[in-house]
């Protein structure tokens, strides 16, 4: 929902970050996230909504440099892609 | 398996049908139908729980769904299952929706006897009340089945049109119109040992020696995958914020898809909720993110939200489409988006009830490549 709020609201890119998969504090949270997750990929797909805004990476609070890597990894590849079309639309 | 058939006297099947639907009611095993069956004015054939055979005048071949079957069974069955059992006559469609009710703990199957009937497909409600032929919706659907018109099809709604399958599953008692003369015979078949035992004492004959039953089914079912498939490749196009936007475009965000839909449950739905409650300089804080912004806001994220809830477990009813005031056809976003997901899901809502729905059970060892690289 906050994801497809900020993509509609004309966001360039949303990125959701979790613990390794079976390192979560809420035991099974982020096995059920990547299911969404790749749910929610799914129907933006059908739709041609650009999936690629969507980043879901596994960083844990101990991984800094990971974070800082994922980050600007994600800025350069949502550069290439541009501005969301979707911040136009305000009739959404 | 066994099957069996009901004979038809004068070409009447409603009459002969009925004749059935009595006997199983007046067997004493069950306590209660629940039926399609005509309310005075005959404009509109509605779920009809009917406890005295006297009364039962059903429809089970009128061809419209006004409201999804599947969730007045949640309603008789959620707060209390019956002690004791309650036949209901369901459409396949209907069936499915009710089954994904169950794994939702919305409804329940305890005493519940499933009478599934073959769908030959149902009329837009206003289209039924209104219907322009000679002939009553039924007996025009009745000459579709027998083959002896093809002009029904213009009526369907477009969810029947592509229907994923007008055959019944997991019914304990099938009426099967298809692989036979439905004005001399109806086919009656026990799937279940509850069913078996329901037919036991009624006036039914031995089916004969054929396989005729099988193949119609087999043919039809090729039909409408052949119908979806096409209806799939012509809807491709509706890709990209421009197209998707105009789709939506007379979407003004009431509402009404989600109180049709059946699988569409919640109680209190998020997007009824006072999550999108907000103060003033909230609104005019989105005004300027983008300069301006349309009201009521938010119609593509209620249609992406509810996506996103249901699309798993939808089942192609298009009970969302017959109630969109605004007629947009909704199913031709809503079937590519559940063709997709359950695909990538492996899922089939309404196919078995011990499977589970996908979002609340996950393997360890799936979509590894997802929040990798
Ligand atoms: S979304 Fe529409 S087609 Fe799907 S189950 Fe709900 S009402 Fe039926
Ligand atoms: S019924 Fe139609 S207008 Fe109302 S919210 Fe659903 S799609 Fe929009």
């Amino acid at each position: 929902m906050y994801i497809l709020r900020a993509l509609l609201e004309g966001a360039d890119g949303v990125f959701v970050g979790g613990c390794h998969p079976g390192d979560c504090h809420y035991i099974d949270g982020n096995y059920k996230a990547r299911r969404r997750i790749v749910l929610l990929e799914n129907i933006l797909g059908t739709l041609g909504l650009e999936k690629e805004r969507v980043w879901l990476r596994w960083i844990s609070a101990s991984e800094g440099q990971k974070f800082a890597d994922t980050m600007k990894e994600m800025t350069e590849s949502i550069r290439t892609l541009g501005p969301n079309p979707i911040a136009k639309h305000w009739n959404l | 398996m066994t099957q069996k058939v009901l004979k038809v006297k004068d070409n009447d099947v409603l009459g002969s049908t009925n004749e059935f639907l009595r006997h199983l009611l007046s067997s004493g095993k069950i306590q209660a139908l629940l039926v399609p069956q005509s309310i005075p004015s005959k404009k509109v054939v509605y779920p009809v729980l009917i406890a005295d055979p006297k009364k039962l005048h059903a429809d089970i071949i009128a061809p419209v769904l006004p409201v999804a079957t599947a969730t007045v069974v949640s309603k008789i069955t959620k707060v209390q299952p019956p002690s004791k059992p309650i036949g209901v006559v369901l459409r396949s469609c209907q069936i499915r929706a009710l089954i994904e009710l169950v794994k939702l703990n919305q409804a329940s199957l305890t005493n519940i006897v499933l009478i599934g009937v073959d769908c030959p497909g149902t009329f837009p409600i206003n289209t039924y009340a209104g219907f322009p032929e000679k002939k009553t919706p039924t007996h025009f659907i009745i000459d579709a089945i027998t083959k002896k018109t093809n002009d029904a099809e213009q009526y369907l709604r477009s969810a029947c049109k592509v229907c994923k399958d007008p055959i019944p599953t997991n019914a304990d008692i099938i009426l099967g119109f298809y692989g036979t003369d439905i004005e001399k015979e109806i086919i009656v078949e026990a799937h279940s040992e509850i069913g078996k035992d329901l037919l036991k004492d009624l006036p039914l004959e031995d089916e004969k020696e054929g396989n005729a039953r099988e193949k119609a089914v087999k043919e039809i079912r090729e039909e409408k995958d052949k119908k979806r498939a096409m209806f799939l490749k012509e809807k491709e196009g509706i890709k990209g914020i421009e197209k998707v936007a105009e789709f939506f475009d007379k979407c003004v965000n009431c509402h009404n898809c989600r109180q049709a839909c059946p699988i569409c449950y919640c109680k209190e739905c998020l997007f009824d909720s006072s999550v999108f409650d907000a103060e003033a300089y909230k609104f005019i804080r989105r005004a300027e993110n983008k300069g301006l912004f349309k009201m009521p806001s938010d119609a593509l994220l209620f249609q992406l939200g509810r996506m996103n809830h249901m699309i798993l477990s939808c089942v192609e009813c298009g009970l969302c489409e017959q109630a969109c005031p605004n007629t947009i056809p909704l199913m031709e976003v809503f079937i590519p988006a559940a063709e997709n997901a359950q695909k990538e899901f492996e899922y089939h809502p309404g196919k078995d009830k011990t499977e589970k729905v996908p979002m609340i059970v996950y393997r360890e060892d799936e979509f590894l490549e997802v929040g990798e690289k």
